[in-house]
């Protein structure tokens, strides 16, 4: 699948993390692999557009982070949604929706 | 068996955060590439193939240290939370108050006052605007992250200067003229002051709040990041 521009991406990065954080708590790179599979490649994160991202939702909060250790000794920074952040969530969803139905009705997106 | 920890330590740059700060970041940025370089393993690529792959998600490394710099650093605050969300907002609306009152004087005719029924013309117009300087604190408080307690003492705060002018002129009226005039008077003159000069413009002040008490859905000037997607 074709790859995005930055601008139609603009944005979308932070609805990308807070679904994915919806239902668990997950770490970075665990963030991004979901992501990128599951839009087909068509989202991709680098680490200076994840985790710059993370740290200012951390700091707004809308997500909380804490160390976890695994089996094998190593430790990741798990994230997971606070009440601000679900609420985020729920206007963001809210605001793309209406995004989307207002280019639908455009007749911009049935004849791609 | 790659070290990333030590990887990432010589690469990033100093982010100018506490020390315990940067190590986590260190650590954390490590397991990311850690796990990029083993999922490449595991489908197959050789060790320098798995190590480009890891690599490739730091196309920047000045530039990632610059991201994560910015974000972690903590806003440069002049003023205090309390200036922020009361004083200065009430101070502005006090400020209102302060020019509402002596436009008042300036602009109406000498005249007017005199007038028995000046109060009824210019009664609105003042508390219409004492509703707009109460909007004005509270909603500037709102603005800068104030609490509704403090929206809405930053909304009332020109009575401050109300309640200065009517406690020295109570004061006056009684101190001088308790001979001149028969108590009952001077209680009406005093109930009178405080009805006009506290409690209607206190009202109007708390009702110009009502709108900004509520809480946002979001907190202010939370605006949506512009992350750099590959």
């Amino acid at each position: 699948m074709a790859l995005l521009n930055d601008s139609t991406k603009r944005g979308s990065a932070e609805l990308s993390i807070l679904l994915v954080l919806e239902h668990q708590p997950l770490h970075g790179y665990e963030i991004a692999r979901r992501i990128e599979r599951e839009s087909d490649g068509v989202l991709r994160f680098t680490l200076a557009s994840l985790y710059p991202l993370l740290y200012r939702m951390e700091k707004r909060g809308w997500a909380k982070a804490a160390w976890e250790t695994t089996e094998s000794g190593v430790r990741r920074r798990c994230y997971s949604l606070t009440s601000a952040g679900l609420k985020q969530l729920s206007a963001a969803r809210r605001e793309w929706s209406t995004f989307f139905r207002a280019i639908e009705r455009l007749g911009g997106l049935s004849r791609a | 068996m790659h070290d990333w920890r030590a990887i990432v330590a010589t690469r990033l740059r100093p982010l100018g955060l506490d020390a315990e700060t940067e190590a986590d970041i260190q650590t954390e940025l490590a397991a990311h590439l850690e796990d990029v370089f083993a999922a490449a393993r595991r489908q197959g690529c050789s060790d320098q193939e798995a190590m480009a792959r890891a690599f490739d998600r730091v196309p920047d490394w000045t530039d990632l240290t610059r991201s994560i710099a910015t974000a972690k650093r903590k806003p440069v605050k002049i003023l205090s939370v309390d200036a922020q969300t009361l004083w200065v907002p009430g101070m502005a609306s006090l400020c209102g108050a302060v020019v509402v009152g002596l436009g008042s004087i300036w602009l109406a005719p000498p005249t007017l006052w005199l007038e028995p029924r000046a109060a009824w013309t210019l009664g609105p117009l003042l508390i219409g605007a004492y509703v707009g300087l109460g909007a004005l604190g509270a909603a500037w408080s709102r603005h800068a992250g104030g609490s509704p307690a403090r929206r809405c003492l930053a909304g009332v705060f020109p009575l401050t200067l109300h309640l200065a002018i009517v406690v020295q002129a109570i004061g006056a009226v009684g101190g001088t003229d308790i001979h001149a005039h028969p108590g009952a008077i001077g209680i009406n003159l005093q109930l009178g002051m405080v009805l006009r000069f506290i409690v209607a413009p206190g009202m109007a002040l708390a009702i110009g709040t009502l709108p900004f008490l509520k809480e946002t859905s979001q907190p202010e000037g939370a605006g949506s990041p512009t992350p750099r997607f590959r």
